[in-house]
């Protein structure tokens, strides 16, 4: 028999860095069924369209005449089934984020209460009652001749108070190198964040005052502007470990298995950290710096590493190569998860060290974390005729929901649904639009 | 570089030489035309039949024809006057001074007040679908160039707030790069915000044309949508125009123009003015809780604009010579612009800046050159060299973020309000004109027309120091466009005339591109050529007297510009191969003037048609779903169809009263999706948004002639506009209850002027948007409530 949970704490189980949320089924013994429906953010070239539909797996919609009109967000973030966030960073450009609940007549209302998150914004995540993003840029921390130190700005949305409150932290030498750092993915397991950093490179101050912890290699590559665009260390992992989200005292743990735990895709970094039911966390690694040069690029492999649940440390058992022709026989580029210790994996589509943002990355698989084993996911369109797939897969119920748009002739966006024990997908609810960005479930409180 | 101005200075030697070596036995005619206020009439045919020589007025109504000696009967003629003949008798090496005066063709001549007149009718009445207006009759008001063009029909000014703001000028539905601005026909592009259509003062023009759809050759552009002329000011003797408006929002605007022609033909003018004000209005909007990043939209204060100063300022300084026997006119030109400009808000009006600003200012010498009767009668040669070099400053630097009350808060320690920016670009612009124009007889005329323009953008300096956008940035974007155009035109006395004409389009450009082939970036420098040819022809018929038809067409080009083909200092990618933005322009229209006794009206309807294709556009990123980066791409097809109707009505000097209106329907026709793709377009067949569609515009104005004391003149003007809804995103999107909208303007005008002695003093008092309405051009953004404006002006004119 399945537990039965009262809607006060299904907000508060399982809420993991990525858009995949676990949710039991709501309503029995005389509690009132409430309004609740799948939501669907389609675009057109302009703007995006909440639709709500009563089920993804089936069926039919379209922006003509329908959905509620909003600017184009970064990110969606659905927190729960409470309420969902149309993040926007601060490009000029309709800068502010909004949230929508839905209302008794299972339609989508905004909430009065805004936020202007002020900086462009690279990773995102949800820890506890927040919702947390993080920049990193120059900050006005300078030393005695006036170069800018480097640092990380994290915005913290309280999604039940509806405050907003920012903090900067400095990242120079963070992690020991003489680099700068940024942050990618924000996870939450056993009430802690866990959090990959990565380093970007040397600033004109680490140049200034930390040039001894670089190698005279590196040193070479210092610029025009007098810094280093990119780390000079490609083959090391670094995760750290903050107690709360007051973002103090980190225990930063690294490994030498796997490159530094991000995917690119311009100034985004996509999170490669992912924790599964038991509170296991997984640290994947696009090997993103085989896009570079000389001691910039990377020689490890895509893989993947494990930090048990409740513990710190990497385990020194634990390692799948990607890459291996008996795996997957390709890099990992996006991860989700979605029931248990299965997780639903997006792969280049080709080998080779090319990983920018033109090339083919429309290729899913299903990753079983315990028994290490990769399957390709079949029943989608090819690789080839894939023309836009949803930013996010959205995890319920045990399957992964994900929005695909072809260069067929007369297709139109839809929504596949994938088993993960299968790896098959089948087809799901038609929605014409240009594209769909993103899905989720709003329940009326 | 050299090897392209070379070709152009040996011709302008060659030039010099031949008018030195003019024959001398012959004698010469000369003299002036005027009309029948005695004022000087321009483009007037001087013409002597028989020995098929002829000469035009300059806008002094200077002829010259050099003639044989003997007698011979001269011909004086222009469109909408009565032609005069006199016979003269000339002998060998005279030289005598003949002057003519031109009746109008009305018959009731007296109480007549001609709204347009002399240029402006040769612009209204020509083939082209071109409207001019008299500037002259504006030189008391307040307002800037752009708003006197948002007046004409099909022309609409949409700004982001008051004073200096940001601001778009469509023709049409054309907007942006779409549309060219020229200032006495020098092509204006590359000239920097410091000098542009809001923040130049009326009094700085003496005419304004607005070329749509089809540009005469005279004007060397790639101008899809159409064509801005500012004519200024050819003011003959010694004159001094100043002025000074103080108004809401602390607006202070002055502006002087000086200048003289001696009898020896030295010429110099000053011209220098300044707007200043801090634009604080006051605004409707949701204030942000800096305790707790709050903004409550159900809460909405009435807070005034803090941060939005904004002050220009600009000296023009010419010197040369008119009339000489080797140039009718010779001119060197200075001008020096600077603005600085505080920025208040983003592209929302929510999102609100405290510090953030920009600044610029721009140095621009020219020089040019008319000679008329080059080598031979009817050979004119108007040749312009001009260079610009523009420095523009953009900062965001701030430590603390701001509301819209103005309170500000430390933001922890990450800089910039929208994002981290002190960097300064330098442009360096150079660009040549040269048209000559050839007329053979009465009836035909040969126009070709060359420009060269040339370009280039580098960062002078730059905050983001290990990033790659600066590395991209470092490298200078370049390009040099060179467009020719050959015209010709036939002309049947009154009647009709007929323009076919050809232009070819070329632009070379050079940038950096990311040459990596493995993902990462290596910025090389590559360089592209695109070309074009493009036709076209316009005709009009004078059906019968008042009633005139025109018919025009062009298959016109824009090329695209560097951020397109190299991308911004945003890392934007550019695109290879990119092909000019193409587009199928049609006018058709039918206009009746008619005056009788001291009743004058006008009326006239006009269809427009308008095909473009290969619209230049960032791509749909649709895996994001959102639109923050982009290549640029050739993907869209629009289709225009349009309609504008102008009715006018004057009795005498004491009413006037008119309106327009104009109707667009700016349709997709792009049936695919962008991205090389099969699948649909959800838009296909629908309005363009975010662009207005419907609007309309009327004015009465009552004068009292010798009003209090003889001589002066009491003008009181009531003006209305408006503009139809229209949504900001497609309008078959989305449930219609929710839908984002800017809502209809409707915007009241009035304006006392009180002239003395003639116009040798004026006061004005003006009062913009009467009823206080809240007035938005753009979704979001709320321009100023109701604001009033007093100027002062002195004029004098010997």
């Amino acid at each position: 028999m399945k537990k039965r949970n009262l809607f006060a704490l299904l907000s508060a189980v399982l809420m993991m860095g990525t858009a995949c949320t676990h949710e039991e089924p709501n309503g029995g013994n005389g509690v009132e069924v409430a309004a609740t429906k799948f939501v669907v953010a389609a675009t057109s070239s302009e703007a995006t369209y909440l639709l709500t539909m009563d089920n993804l797996k089936t069926g039919a919609t379209s922006i003509y005449g329908n959905g509620y009109e909003v600017d184009n967000a970064t990110h969606w973030v659905f927190y729960g089934n409470k309420y969902a966030y149309r993040l926007v960073y601060n490009q000029g450009n309709a800068g502010i984020t909004t949230s929508y609940v839905l209302d008794e007549y299972g339609e989508i209302k905004e909430r009065n209460i805004n936020h202007e998150i002020q900086n462009r914004f690279t990773t995102h995540g949800i820890y506890g009652d927040q919702i947390i993003t993080a920049a990193s840029g120059a900050t006005a921390h300078t030393d005695d001749a006036g170069n800018s130190q480097y640092g990380v700005t994290v915005t913290k949305i309280n999604v039940e108070n509806q405050t907003l409150n920012t903090q900067t932290f400095i990242t120079e030498n963070m992690l020991g190198t003489g680099e700068y750092c940024t942050l990618s993915g924000i996870v939450e397991s056993n009430g802690k964040i866990f959090t990959a950093v990565c380093p970007e490179g040397v600033s004109v101050y680490g140049i200034a005052n930390n040039s001894h912890l670089l190698s005279q290699e590196a040193l070479e590559l210092v610029n025009t502007e007098g810094g280093i665009s990119g780390t000079v260390n490609p083959n090391q992992v670094w995760v750290a470990i903050y107690n709360n989200s007051d973002f103090e005292n980190p225990t930063i743990i690294t490994d030498n298995r796997i490159s530094y735990a991000t995917s690119r895709y311009r100034s985004q970094y996509y999170p490669n950290i992912a924790a599964d039911d038991a509170g296991n966390v997984y640290v994947f690694s696009s090997s993103y710096s085989t896009v570079q040069e000389g001691i910039q690029k990377t020689n490890l492999p895509s893989g993947v590493l494990k930090i048990n649940a409740g513990g710190t440390t990497f385990d020194s058992d634990y390692y799948v190569n990607f890459e291996d022709a008996s795996v997957a026989d390709r890099a990992m580029y996006r991860v989700w998860h979605i029931k248990d210790d299965y997780f639903l994996m997006q792969m280049y589509t080709d080998k080779g060290d090319d990983k920018s943002h033109t090339v083919n990355t429309n290729s899913l698989g299903i990753f079983k974390a315990s028994s290490r084993s990769f399957s390709w996911v079949n029943g989608l369109p090819a690789a080839d005729v894939i023309n836009s797939m949803s930013r996010n897969a959205y995890c319920h119920d045990g399957v992964a929901y994900i929005g695909i748009a072809t260069t067929e002739e007369g297709a139109q966006p839809t929504i596949y649904v994938i088993d993960p024990v299968t790896a098959t997908a089948t087809t799901g609810a038609v929605v014409t639009s240009t594209a769909i960005s993103a899905m989720g479930q709003l329940t009326n409180q | 570089m050299i090897k392209r101005i070379l070709p152009l200075i040996i011709f302008f030697v060659m030039v010099a030489a031949s008018v030195v070596a003019r024959n001398p036995h012959k004698a010469s005619l000369f003299g002036k035309v005027l009309d029948e206020n005695n004022k000087p009439l321009e483009f007037v045919t001087m013409f002597v039949k028989e020995l098929n020589v002829h000469a035009i007025s300059d806008e002094q109504g200077r002829y010259h024809l050099h003639l044989p000696p003997g007698t011979h009967i001269i011909r004086v003629y222009m469109l909408s006057y009565q032609e005069e003949v006199k016979q003269v008798e000339i002998k060998h090496g005279e030289r005598i001074s003949v002057d003519f005066k031109l009746m109008p063709e009305a018959s009731e001549l007296e109480e007549v007040i001609v709204v347009a007149k002399g240029g402006a009718t040769r612009v209204n009445e020509s083939a082209f679908n071109a409207v001019a207006i008299d500037a002259t009759t504006l030189h008391n008001s307040s307002q800037d160039l752009a708003t006197a063009l948002n007046k004409i029909s099909g022309v609409k000014l949409r700004e982001s707030g008051g004073v200096g703001s940001d601001m778009q000028l469509s023709l049409d539905g054309f907007t942006g790069k779409h549309i060219k601005l020229f200032i006495d026909g020098v092509p204006q592009e590359g000239v920097g915000s410091s000098f542009s259509l809001n923040n130049i003062p009326i009094n700085f023009a003496e005419r304004i044309e607005v070329y749509k759809g089809v540009v005469p050759v005279g004007f060397g552009s790639d101008a899809i949508g159409g064509v801005v002329n500012i004519v200024t000011n050819k003011k003959q003797g010694f004159f001094v125009d100043a002025s000074l408006t103080y108004g809401s929002f602390n607006t202070w605007k002055s502006s002087v123009n000086a200048g003289q022609t001696f009898a020896n033909g030295l010429t110099y003018e000053i011209n220098a003015f300044q707007n200043y004000s801090d634009n604080n209005y006051k605004i409707q909007t949701a204030v942000k809780d800096l305790s707790n990043g709050q903004i409550d939209k159900d809460k909405i204060e009435t807070v005034r604009r803090f941060n939005d100063t904004y002050h220009n300022e600009a000296i023009i300084g010419k010197i040369g010579v008119v009339r000489k026997s080797w140039a009718d006119r010779l001119l060197f030109t200075m001008r020096f612009t600077n603005s600085d400009k505080e920025i208040q808000n983003g592209v929302r009006q929510e999102i609100v800046f405290g510090e953030k600003r920009r600044k610029s200012y721009s140095l621009m010498p020219s020089v040019e050159y008319l000679k008329r009767n080059l080598f031979t009668d009817g050979l004119d040669l108007n040749l312009t060299v001009g260079y610009n070099y523009n420095v523009s400053h953009n900062l965001d630097t701030a430590t603390r973020s701001f509301n819209w009350r103005g309170e500000s808060i430390y933001n922890g320690g990450s800089i910039g309000e929208q994002s981290y920016q002190n960097n300064r670009y330098a442009s360096n612009n150079w660009n040549g004109t040269l048209n000559l124009t050839y007329r053979l007889g009465e009836m035909h005329e040969f126009m070709l027309n060359h420009v060269l323009s040339s370009f280039d953008r580098k960062t002078l300096s730059s905050v983001n120091a290990a990033d790659n956008a600066a590395v991209a940035s470092s490298f200078p974007k370049y390009s040099m466009k060179n467009i020719s155009g050959l015209s010709y035109r036939f002309t049947y006395h009154n009647y009709f005339n007929l323009s076919v004409f050809g232009k070819y389009y070329n632009q070379h450009s050079s940038g950096p591109r990311n040459a990596s082939t493995t993902g990462g970036f290596s910025y090389e420098m590559f360089s592209e050529n695109v070309g074009a040819f493009g036709y076209g022809a316009a005709g009009t018929v004078f059906i019968t007297k008042g009633l005139q038809a025109k018919l025009s067409y062009e298959k016109a080009y824009r090329l695209p510009t560097i951020d397109e083909l190299f991308g911004d200092e945003d890392l934007e990618l550019g695109a290879i191969g990119l092909k000019p933005e193409n587009s199928h322009n049609a006018n058709v229209s039918l206009s009746y003037n008619l005056d009788i006794k001291k009743n004058g009206f006008y009326i006239e309807g006009g269809f427009i048609y308008r095909n473009t294709k290969d619209y230049i556009r960032r791509t749909i990123n649709s895996y994001s779903g959102g639109l923050y980066y982009g290549l640029y791409e050739n993907h869209g097809r629009v289709q225009t169809t349009g309609f504008n109707a102008e009715v006018r009505y004057n009795y005498s000097h004491w009413i006037q009263v008119g309106g327009n209106m104009s109707y667009l329907n700016i349709v997709d026709k792009e049936k695919y999706v962008a991205g090389n793709t099969l699948q649909e377009s959800t838009s296909y067949g629908v309005r363009l948004p975010n662009t207005p569609y419907l609007f309309a515009n009327a004015d009465v104005s009552f004068g009292v002639k010798d009003c209090f004391a003889k001589g002066n003149f009491l003008t009181i003007t009531y003006n209305l506009q408006y503009v139809h809804e229209f949504p900001l995103y497609w309008e078959t999107h989305g449930n219609q209850r929710n839908k984002q909208r800017v809502p209809t303007q409707l915007s009241h005008d009035l304006s006392l002027l009180y002239s003395i002695q003639e116009g040798r003093y004026n006061i004005s008092l003006e009062c913009i948007n009467l009823a206080d309405a809240a007035l938005y051009d753009n979704f979001s953004l709320q321009k100023a409530g109701r604001a009033f404006y007093g100027k002062f002006r002195f004029y004098f004119n010997r």
